[in-house]
């Protein structure tokens, strides 16, 4: 064996995870080797001496400082801040789409509100305003079809891309949260 | 109160009930602090830091998933904490000779004041690593942490934290070497 192998085992050794043939084939190097059975010791040294570290205790009275410290703080409400904002970005959701399926409704809702009189104030405002979307979105489908034409040709290339570009993002997640779950799991 | 998990104790927090806190810090005070101790080689500023920790731990309990052990999250922010202050101090190192652990021993006191000796030595030469390579032999040899449980903490890849503790090994080996030939100790050669 070589000195780099000898020490590959003392990291091993570090490990604590030398098996029995791999001690016998250190301990038979380092009976040869004085460079590795110095550092073989200045190794074992350092371990033995980390061990002899490891009782440092906390002050008696560091747990009753935290908690006096951590009384004098507000206490949680039991709701968190993640809880909020999904509350919130829900509510946005749901008034969104509610708005979505207004302007998307609004001939026939404004013609439902013609049928009645009492509407009629409000539809001064409302039939102008639907007016200047049936306009935007005129203007809108002009835009895309002229996008359209320009880009049409180069969307032979970038549907398939886009469906790999997919399948490896979502191989990607599912890897991770898979990786993730193991290790909740440990 | 004992036989809760960490996590079921942090729901409890959470929902209101701050007594639960005090069971973490019961469990995790040795750890929180020992760690500290070893960046920061001062009792009483390790005193506070730790303290500190603690209060940082409670107000950001709601951040906490448990996507990791809550022991590595503790230490994470430990060092994340220690790290700040030394930036803030603008201090690297500090003298070691007044840091003193109380070790429980039946050795004798020679062989105690021997063991004492190389642990100071040890502590020496540790508080003179660099913190890339302090933290994560510090966590793997002091704390018995795992090479994943580091790579969490410090966030950083598995390789690059096997590779830290290796080097930091050799770098622990070198001065070791050269302390001990200025004392004139060598291994029978």
């Amino acid at each position: 064996m070589d000195c780099e192998s000898a020490n590959s085992l003392m990291m091993k050794y570090m490990d604590g995870d030398l098996s029995e043939h791999e001690a016998a084939r250190l301990n038979h190097h380092i009976t040869e080797c004085a460079a590795c059975k110095e550092e073989f010791m200045l190794y074992d040294s350092i371990v033995k001496d980390f061990s002899a570290l490891t009782l440092v205790k906390a002050p008696d009275d560091l747990e009753s400082r935290v908690m006096s410290s951590i009384y004098a703080l507000p206490a949680y409400t039991g709701q968190t801040v993640s809880h909020i904002m999904y509350g919130f970005w829900g509510l946005i959701a749901v008034i969104m789409s509610l708005g979505a399926l207004l302007v998307m409704n609004r001939d026939y809702i404004l013609e439902q509100m013609a049928l009645n009189p009492s509407f009629a104030p409000i539809l001064i405002f409302l039939n102008p305003l639907a007016a200047s979307v049936k306009t935007l979105f005129a203007q809108t489908q002009m835009l895309v079809q002229q996008a359209g034409a320009v880009v049409e040709p180069g969307l032979n290339w970038v549907v398939p891309i886009a469906v790999c570009s997919l399948a490896v993002a979502q191989f990607i997640i599912y890897h991770n949260e898979k990786q993730r779950k193991e290790k909740v799991a440990e | 109160m004992s036989n809760y998990t960490d996590y079921e104790l942090i729901q409890g927090v959470l929902a209101g009930n701050k007594d639960l806190f005090s069971e973490l810090v019961t469990r995790y005070k040795n750890l929180v602090y020992s760690v500290i101790l070893r960046m920061i080689n001062d009792r009483e500023e390790a005193d506070d830091l730790a303290q500190e920790v603690f209060i940082k731990l409670y107000k950001n309990l709601d951040k906490y998933y448990p996507d990791f052990k809550f022991s590595t999250w503790t230490i994470r922010i430990a060092t994340n904490h220690v790290i700040d202050y030394r930036r803030k101090k603008k201090q690297e190192t500090v003298p070691i000779e007044d840091v003193e652990f109380s070790l429980t021993s039946e050795d004798s006191p020679e062989s105690e004041y021997i063991k004492r000796e190389q642990s100071n030595e040890l502590k020496k030469i540790v508080s003179e690593l660099p913190d890339m390579y302090k933290i994560p032999i510090v966590l793997y040899h002091e704390q018995g942490l795992s090479y994943q449980e580091i790579s969490d903490i410090v966030n950083e890849p598995l390789s690059k934290v096997k590779n830290r503790i290796f080097r930091g090994r050799r770098m622990l080996k070198e001065s070791l070497l050269s302390l001990r030939h200025k004392e004139g100790i060598s291994y029978g050669l």
